[in-house]
């Protein structure tokens, strides 16, 4: 497995969902988590589009496949086909538009009923650039989040604030989970959304293994 | 929904490099095809690359440039591509362009020639503003459906417009006519658009929602907008109303003075309706009542069957409550679309230099656009007229109203017709066939993708099995190039070029050409009004190989589908697509 000394332990992979109204922010977050970019002209989305990103959590290393989704209400009919076996959400909103929250309860309604059961959610409040004063009133975000059993980050792709908590937070309740439904990491358990990864995506095709 | 619905199996994640495709094939392939053609005289199934390299090896084969020649050597059904490498045609040049015009201005031969030429090289850049509204059809059948106040003059308007066909068989002089009111009529729709904006003015959107039911209570009584349209009134109960959501008593006074002509443009398939009236028999005027009616589906005076399914399914969603999308929804998203246009396709505007801050912030704020402060000038006013389009396209076919993707179609518009007018009637011209992309209900692009299986499928029966196996055989994966028609996947030029071969493809069908006479082409890949289909095929077969070997889930295919930006030859498409075309136009 290892190239290089010592060989690390294997990597776990998790399936990361983004949901949110249009224009919140959703592909500027990935983008801003996974390559460091921000652009204010960032296009819309359509479809979905995916990205990878490894991270090290607690000694584990993780891979990230991040599914970004179209946010027009229109294209919500396509939602299942990605929070369907998708491990974690990361529900973003955009803290200067009350009705974008709103959507994100009802992103929450759905994937309460739809998706996995024990699927790990995040709100992700979005464009606090954009708030002038110093103090942001997340309260009552802060307290529907606790009472839906997911964490509130304040974000900002655009200064880049608060993404890299918001995805290891993710990452840590991601791996704490397996831990306890799987009494490890083994990869013999053949969790959906699994896979053993063992280098950079870029360069070398990865060995396949139990998909 | 429900076809499109799978179950994504595992996310096998690492991401695997894919060997990229180069953007045109090198010599030593076609040299190799050399020997391919020769040797095998049918292609059962697309090598990856030996696919298009066969074509050049046909083309090299013959040394006739005709693009309907028959040349025994091919592999490709007895038809060389006109888009192979040695086939290649030279634009649609402006002198050529002249020349195809009789003295009154009329196009010779029906547009014959004209979209022979289009179909095989495209336009050169200098002329597209002149020669896209031929391509969209932007003089062929006005488009008209109306409320009330239906006079005698705005119908006799109507009525010459819609039997004014003229399509490629104009003068001049009636394209000028029509040019001008066309003009009128895109005017109209701007004006309310902005009465809309400004009478929302201040009011976010819970008030305008909380108005919902008091507009509704009182269009019973008066016509305050027009805008309710096919929507609001087959919306069943006041409740359920999620239609236009602007208005309140001060408002519709303020409307009154305004909307001169209470007319309703609104979309009608012109052949839907040609079809109609020609095969019920009835008069043009009989026609037109009966489309005025239809649109308000409470008194049902047996609708054209475009107006029962657009009602039915509306009323269906609106009854579901499922997506509360309503203009004051799509104007919002509009405006929030229109800043983050790719900066790259503004910049290629002609008039870009001319564009100064004054004027950019001008239309700016008459278009009510926002936050756009960190944009050029030009930047600025390229958004501000999508938002202009893109609204009064909004208003004109509210039935799609306004989708994400939209203003991927509308961009290249914009960025080539100086005039909004032009650009609006072009896009409505594009949008008759590319607005089912954007229905709710997902026929369109369900339709699509599968037809996108189906040659596949007949094609490459080892791909598609292979696809069955991920359960990616319904091509979910492509769905993003047929929603924007490859326009995230080429490049500007290379976009504008496959969207007029499309374009011409899809004109002749709609002159008959492709039914009556178009030399041989006719009989081995006549113009078809799915090329983008074949097309996207096409791509997806030149990654078979990498496909079959390496991706064991849809989501890899899909994110290989992702990245293909900017390494896709549009004319080694094309010459794919032509060689599907001629394979399988018959069985699909």
């Amino acid at each position: 497995m290892g190239s290089k000394p010592p060989p690390p332990p294997p990597s776990v992979s998790f399936k990361l969902v983004l949901l949110g109204d249009g224009r919140v922010g959703k592909t500027s977050l990935v983008l801003r988590y996974v390559n460091d970019v921000f652009s204010d002209k960032q296009e819309a989305t359509v479809q979905a589009s995916y990205l990878t990103k490894r991270l090290v959590v607690e000694g584990v290393p993780i891979t990230l496949s991040i599914w970004d989704t179209a946010g027009q209400e229109k294209f919500h009919a396509l939602g299942p086909i990605y929070y369907r076996d998708a491990d974690a959400a990361l529900l973003v909103y955009d803290i200067t538009d009350n009705d974008t929250f709103l959507r994100v309860t009802k992103w929450v309604k759905e994937l309460k009923q739809m998706a996995n059961k024990d699927i790990v959610m995040a709100i992700a409040a979005n464009k606090s650039d954009l708030v002038r004063s110093k103090h942001i009133d997340t309260h009552e975000p802060a307290s529907y989040a606790e009472s839906i059993g997911a964490t509130l980050f304040v974000t900002s792709a655009k200064a880049g604030t608060g993404i890299d908590d918001i995805f290891s937070d993710i990452a840590k309740r991601l791996l704490e989970k397996r831990k306890n439904s799987s009494d490890g990491l083994s990869p013999a358990h053949p969790k959906k959304g699994i896979l053993i990864v063992n280098d950079e995506p870029e360069k070398e095709p990865p060995p396949k293994c139990c998909s | 929904m429900k076809a499109l619905r799978r179950s994504s199996t595992s996310s096998s994640s690492s991401a695997s490099s894919s060997p990229r495709a180069p953007s045109s094939p090198p010599p030593w392939v076609q040299l190799r095809s050399l020997l391919v053609a020769s040797s095998s005289s049918s292609s059962s199934s697309l090598a990856a690359s030996g696919n298009s390299a066969s074509a050049a090896a046909a083309a090299a084969a013959s040394a006739s440039f005709s693009p309907a020649s028959y040349s025994p050597h091919s592999d490709r059904g007895g038809t060389k591509s006109p888009w192979s490498r040695r086939k290649r045609k030279r634009p649609l040049s402006c002198r050529h362009w002249n020349h195809l015009f009789s003295s009154d201005g009329k196009l010779r031969d029906g547009g014959r020639k004209f979209l022979k030429k289009v179909r095989g090289g495209g336009v050169e850049p200098d002329i597209r503003t002149k020669v896209w509204p031929f391509l969209l059809g932007v003089t062929e059948g006005v488009t008209y459906s109306k409320g009330s106040n239906w006079n005698l003059q705005t119908k006799f308007q109507a009525l010459t417009n819609r039997s004014l066909r003229y399509d490629l068989n104009s003068t001049e002089t009636e394209r000028n006519v029509i040019k001008r009111n066309k003009r009128n009529d895109y005017e109209k729709l701007r004006r309310k658009c902005h009465h809309v904006l400004h009478s929302c003015k201040g009011s976010g959107l819970n008030v305008i929602n909380e108005a919902a039911c008091e507009y509704h209570s009182c269009t019973e009584e008066s016509e305050p907008l027009n805008l309710e349209s096919v929507s609001t009134r087959s919306s069943p109960s006041p409740k359920g109303l999620k239609s236009l959501r602007c208005g309140t008593n001060r408002q519709e006074n303020a409307t009154e003075g305004i909307d001169e002509d209470t007319s309703e443009l609104t979309y009608v398939d012109p052949y839907v309706a040609e079809s109609e009236s020609s095969d019920s028999g009835t008069s043009d005027e009989e026609d037109l009542d009966r489309m005025s009616v239809s649109a308000n589906t409470e008194v049902n005076h047996d609708p054209g069957p475009k107006f029962v399914r657009s009602a039915s399914s509306k009323s269906d969603f609106f009854r579901n409550n499922k997506t509360p999308e309503d203009f004051a929804t799509w104007q919002r998203i509009i405006r929030l679309d229109a800043i983050r246009t790719d900066p790259e396709w503004a910049l290629l505007s002609h008039n870009r230099a001319e564009v100064s801050m004054e004027k950019a912030l001008q239309y700016a704020r008459s278009v009510g656009l926002k936050d756009y402060d960190h944009l050029e000038p030009y930047m600025i006013y390229h958004a501000s007229r999508v938002v202009a389009v893109l609204e009064a396209y909004a208003l004109f076919d509210p039935e799609i109203g306004y989708c994400q993707g939209m203003s991927d179609l509308l961009s290249p518009i914009i960025v080539v017709m100086e005039e909004d007018h032009e650009a609006f009637w072009c896009f409505v011209g594009f949008m008759r066939k590319a607005r089912h992309n954007f229905r709710l209900d997902e026929v369109g692009i369900r339709r699509q993708l599968k037809i996108v299986s189906q040659i596949i499928k007949r094609k490459d029966s080892h791909l598609y099995r292979h696809l069955q196996k991920l359960q990616a055989e319904d091509c979910f994966f492509v769905y993003r190039m047929v929603v924007v028609l490859f326009r995230r996947e080429l490049t500007f030029e290379q976009t504008l070029c496959l969207w007029e071969v499309m374009w011409a493809d899809q004109a002749a069908i709609r002159a008959g050409i492709g039914r009556s006479t178009w030399s041989k082409i006719r009989l081995h890949a006549p113009p078809t009004d799915d090329l983008l289909l074949y097309a996207i095929a096409a791509c997806v077969l030149q990654k078979r190989k990498l496909i079959i070997e390496r991706y064991s889930s849809m989501d890899e295919i899909l994110r290989e589908c992702n990245s293909m930006a900017g390494q896709l030859d549009v004319w080694r498409l094309l010459d794919d697509a032509h060689d599907l075309v001629v394979n399988l136009h018959d069985k699909i």
